[in-house]
């Protein structure tokens, strides 16, 4: 009623503006199409960047003929692409995930792991291994035990006290306990697994790589984080009202309940379908989300769509990285923390009590 | 290598093994008044009781050795949990029946040593690994129980496994026997394999693990030593130990055969030919992945079977260079080691011939010939 | 309810449960507060600190659940709270265009008219410039007009203050006192808390005086707002002076002039409970 009486002010370039500001997303989605360019020519299998494009552009038509060239096609179509596309979705969505509970929590060193997620898809599919062995029953006990661990969150946060302001802490407190309970689960598990047999497997599964990345696990994951990373997009404006805190988000006509557990939801499917296909890869969901913020801003409308490109380009050079910097493969999870700590503290010693701002 | 010495028992040591030995006096229930100090392969001297009566063994493949210097399992008092799976699903517990009552609790993750169980199985001698850190070792010290220390690497130093342990359980003179039949097999396999031109010799990769991980044979693990015995080259062997590879770099290497672990479940080469990503690599073209067989005990790792397993190895990698046929020998060396007359079913479950049959010159090389 | 009454609230109450570790018992805040304010009123709550203003303004907001009585209200509610903390940078123009959240649906984000609402809720506030700053960077007084601006937005038909003017200099008190009143007279229904009892004479329609948990006031300020009931609220002498018209005749509006140096004043009793 008030601003349909009011004659509209001028606002000088409010399209400009909004020309500027996706800008960045521009930027961003260069340096992911640059990172993926990079993921496929790099390897331990010498292939030309010529000839990478040409399989590429030519679908499987090459010449079966030339054992070189089939070859060539065959690592770049069953080993590169599907490793470095399922390191682009996995670094899309756990830096989402980061970026949306750090709203969610309104905590900016929140993180997917926070949520006992990632220990109770660790615990399932430390367990499954144990019991069934890797493969694909691996990836589904991860899924089921990560979606468990969430739903357990739930139940331990909910009940009466999830209506009042205190609930976010509940949830914090919820997911200690879960990741907790999940963390000595997993231990247990590699007590009793077969020194020999099982427990390197199991601790280097632990340690997360994209090393057994393969086209089945590609469109394993894919579904999950897509979905997750749909809704989280979905709500992006939810997630600014949530950053607020629950009772003034409540006040504004904001669906709390609803919006932090759709978050929730969507934060649990992506992290577990991650731990499912490459073990935990931790301070991608920390790392990410800031040095966005500090780069390129928070404007609501496409900060998560920049945290996602930025995630996707940023694990994609880390992991190629890991597989071409030695012969030995480098575990991803070691080098995300080796990359992300120093670079976390760096930003906190640049930036400062900034960082709250 | 073994030193032996007899000394007079000092005012010293009698102290010591006073408070030490309790349950060795219990068992021989006489005081010796001579001792028998044992140099073990780490240089610690040992001084052995008198009589080992009750042994544990901590390294995975000393429990089957021990089985193959005494003749019997009635020895052991205390196992690897991992030795287990020889007893129940190799052909250990089929030789050694009373196998499947030894003790596995003496050690958990990493051969460290469960004290209140060590205790129980009241061992007057506990043989452990010595280049593992002395975090495993001291513990069984402090129990008051002497230790006996191996080191693990190259199969050559299973010579002086066998001829500490024979030693250390009475039988030395066994022991001194298979260690010479080791060596004198080992060189023979060396001079086989010196022969080979550079050009003809195969590259061969062996993988630790499969599954969960791509985990490649490098420097100093017994699969590179064994793989050079058997006339290959590994082309990982620049890397350090036990090392994760990606896929492309298995592809970048394109190893001629590759060889498949014992440890891992559901390892087969089948998989690995229906697995796309390896598909046009030159192992996986010409159907040379195996899996390495597994008798009395697995044959990768070192073991008294090991001569067995090089024969094998050299089988797989040469398979147009004429060697005696390996199943008689199997026959004789299972005769010798455990003297156990094996069938030649069990003859063609020790090479996994369910699972290797269908990869090249397989039944040829190691079938059963009419 | 009648017609154009657009809040009615009927025996209202809150209790503070009691807490076995610091052994209190359970104790009121509030009790039996009744009132109904039609469209286009303007209501100043007054009260000492502690006495449960916001409390009431929560109830009556429906973000807190009284302990008895209801609040009965007709039509969209907006709630400018005392202060926000973002704990993530968002911009001015973002939180402004937050007011719009009821308008958008779950998995939407703010569309055309949503910006155009937000820019010029701003530039009613005097803070069309503010808009592309980081809230968090703002003075005190900057970030309550972007919050006015939020509420604005927000389009209510009841609008709900809570001490809207607590960290502003006299001429932005004025701009957001007037602003009440220009939507006062556009039909919204305006209730704020303040510890001005200047602003209630100045502008407000209605007035509430908690005193304590048992007793309140409500009436126009005119009626409720004596001197007596003013020196029992503050715990010190007030005096209530009618200020002077054009011609120089005292008029109908009132100023009220504290006198802070008063040794403890022991007030009478309230006049109208």
């Amino acid at each position: 009623m008030n601003s349909a009486s009011i004659a509209l002010p001028a606002t000088p370039g409010a399209r400009g503006k909004k020309r500027r500001v996706w800008m960045s997303t521009w930027a961003l989605a260069t340096l992911l199409l640059l990172a993926l360019i990079a993921g496929l020519t790099l390897g331990r299998y010498l292939i030309a960047p010529a000839q990478v494009l040409e399989i590429l552009f030519s679908g499987s038509a090459f010449d079966a003929r030339d054992p070189e060239a089939a070859m060539a096609a065959r690592v770049i179509e069953s080993v590169r692409l599907p490793r470095v596309l399922l390191a682009a979705v996995i670094g899309a969505g756990l830096a989402a995930a980061g970026a949306a509970l750090q709203s969610l929590f309104r905590n900016p060193l929140a993180e997917p792991q926070l949520l006992g997620v990632s220990s109770g898809a660790a615990f399932g599919g430390v367990l499954a291994m144990l019991l069934i062995g890797d493969g694909q029953p691996l990836v589904i006990g991860a899924l089921v035990f990560g979606m468990l661990a969430l739903a357990a969150v739930f139940w331990l946060a909910g009940g009466k006290a999830a209506s009042r302001g205190s609930s976010t802490v509940l949830l914090v407190l919820a997911g200690i306990v879960v990741s907790g309970v999940f963390a000595a689960g997993v231990s247990l598990v590699k007590l009793v697994a077969d020194p020999q047999n099982q427990l390197p497997a199991i601790v280097f599964w632990l340690m997360g790589s994209l090393a057994t990345a393969d086209r089945d696990r590609l469109l394993l994951a894919l579904p999950c984080v897509g979905v997750g990373l749909v809704i989280l997009y979905g709500l992006r404006f939810q997630l600014l009202a949530l950053s607020l805190g629950e009772e003034d988000a409540r006040g504004l006509g904001i669906r709390v309940g609803l919006a932090r557990a759709l978050t929730l939801v969507a934060v649990g499917l992506i992290t577990a379908a991650s731990v499912a296909v490459c073990g935990i890869v931790g301070w991608v969901g920390l790392v990410v989300p800031h040095l966005i913020r500090m780069s390129f801003g928070t404007d609501h409308r496409n900060f998560l769509v920049n945290v996602m490109l930025g995630g996707a380009a940023y694990l994609i050079l880390v992991d190629t990285f890991a597989r071409t910097a030695t012969a030995e493969e480098i575990p991803l999870g070691v080098l995300t923390a080796l990359l992300g700590a120093p670079l976390f503290a760096f930003l906190v010693r640049r930036i400062g009590h900034g960082l709250e701002r | 290598m073994i030193e032996m010495k007899h000394e007079q028992r000092s005012p010293v040591s009698s102290i010591v093994l006073a408070g030490l030995a309790l349950a060795a006096l219990l068992a021989s229930g006489m005081a010796a008044a001579e001792k028998t100090t044992l140099r073990d392969q780490m240089g610690h001297p040992v001084t052995l009781p008198a009589k080992v009566e009750k042994l544990v063994a901590i390294p995975i493949p000393i429990a089957s050795m021990v089985m193959a210097l005494d003749g019997s399992a009635a020895r052991l008092s205390g196992i690897n949990s991992a030795a287990r799976s020889d007893i129940d699903e190799g052909l250990l517990g089929r030789m050694f029946p009373a196998a499947a009552q030894i003790s596995t609790q003496v050690a958990g993750e990493s051969f460290a040593p469960n004290g209140e169980a060590l205790a129980a199985a009241r061992p007057d001698l506990v043989i452990q690994w010595g280049d593992r850190g002395d975090a495993i070792v001291t513990p069984i010290r402090k129990l008051g129980l002497p230790v006996l220390t191996l080191k693990y690497g190259d199969s050559q130093w299973v010579a002086d496994w066998l001829r500490i342990t024979g030693t250390a359980i009475g039988k030395g003179e066994r022991g001194e026997k298979l260690a010479t039949w080791f060596e004198t097999r080992m060189a023979e396999a060396e001079r086989r394999a010196a022969v080979i031109p550079a050009g003809e010799r195969p590259r061969v990769l062996y993988l630790m693990r499969g599954r969960s991980a791509l985990l490649v044979a490098g420097k100093n693990t017994s699969m590179d030593g064994d793989i050079a015995r058997a006339g290959g080259i590994n082309p990982a062997s620049q890397l350090p130990g036990f090392a994760p590879v990606g896929v492309e770099q298995i592809l970048a290497w394109n190893p001629d055969i590759i060889l498949l672990n014992n440890f891992e479940r559901d390892m087969s080469p089948q998989a690995f030919y229906a697995d796309g990503r390896f598909k046009g690599l030159a192992a996986v073209t010409k159907k040379r992945v195996y899996r390495y067989p597994r008798g009395g005990f697995r044959w990768d790792p070192p073991s008294q079977e090991t001569p067995l397993a090089l024969d094998w190895l050299y089988g797989v990698l040469h398979p147009d260079r004429s060697m005696p046929d390996l199943r008689p020998r199997i026959s004789e060396t299972y005769l010798m080691l455990y003297g156990y007359r094996v069938s030649e079913a069990e003859i063609d479950r020790i090479l996994r011939f369910d699972e290797n049959g269908q990869s090249a010159h397989y039944g040829k090389r190691f079938g059963k010939h009419p | 309810m009648h017609d154009n009454a657009l809040i009615a609230v009927q025996n209202l109450g809150y209790k503070l449960p009691p807490c076995k570790r610091m052994q209190t018992a359970a104790r009121w805040i509030l009790r039996d507060v009744s009132f109904t304010l039609e469209r286009g009123a303007l209501c100043a709550v007054l009260g000492p600190n502690g006495v449960g203003k916001s409390t009431l303004l929560r109830m009556l907001a429906g973000m807190q659940t009284p302990a008895t009585g209801d609040v009965i209200r007709r039509g969209r509610i907006g709630y400018v709270p005392q202060a926000v903390h973002p704990a993530l940078p968002l911009s001015a123009l973002e939180m402004t265009l937050l007011g719009c959240s009821g308008n958008i649906g779950l998995f939407g984000a703010p569309r055309r008219q949503d910006y155009d609402a937000a820019y010029a809720a701003l530039a009613r506030v005097e803070a069309a410039h503010l808009a592309a700053r980081s809230f968090s960077m703002l003075s005190g007084g900057e970030r309550q007009l972007v919050l006015m601006a939020r509420a604005l937005a927000a389009e209510a038909d009841i609008l709900i203050l809570d001490e809207p003017t607590a960290a502003l200099d006299w001429h932005n008190q004025a701009l957001i006192m007037r602003l009440l009143h220009d939507l006062a007279d556009e039909g919204v229904t305006v209730i704020t808390s303040t510890h001005a009892p200047q602003h209630a004479f100045e502008f407000a329609s209605h007035a509430i005086l908690l005193f304590d948990a048992d007793r309140f006031a409500f009436g126009t300020p005119a009626e409720v707002m004596d001197e007596a009931a003013l020196s029992t609220l503050f715990h010190l002498p007030v005096y209530r002076i009618p200020l002077l018209e054009q011609d120089g005749r005292p008029g109908e509006k009132m100023a009220a002039i504290p006198v802070f140096s008063a040794a403890v004043f022991s007030a009478p009793e309230p006049l109208s409970v």
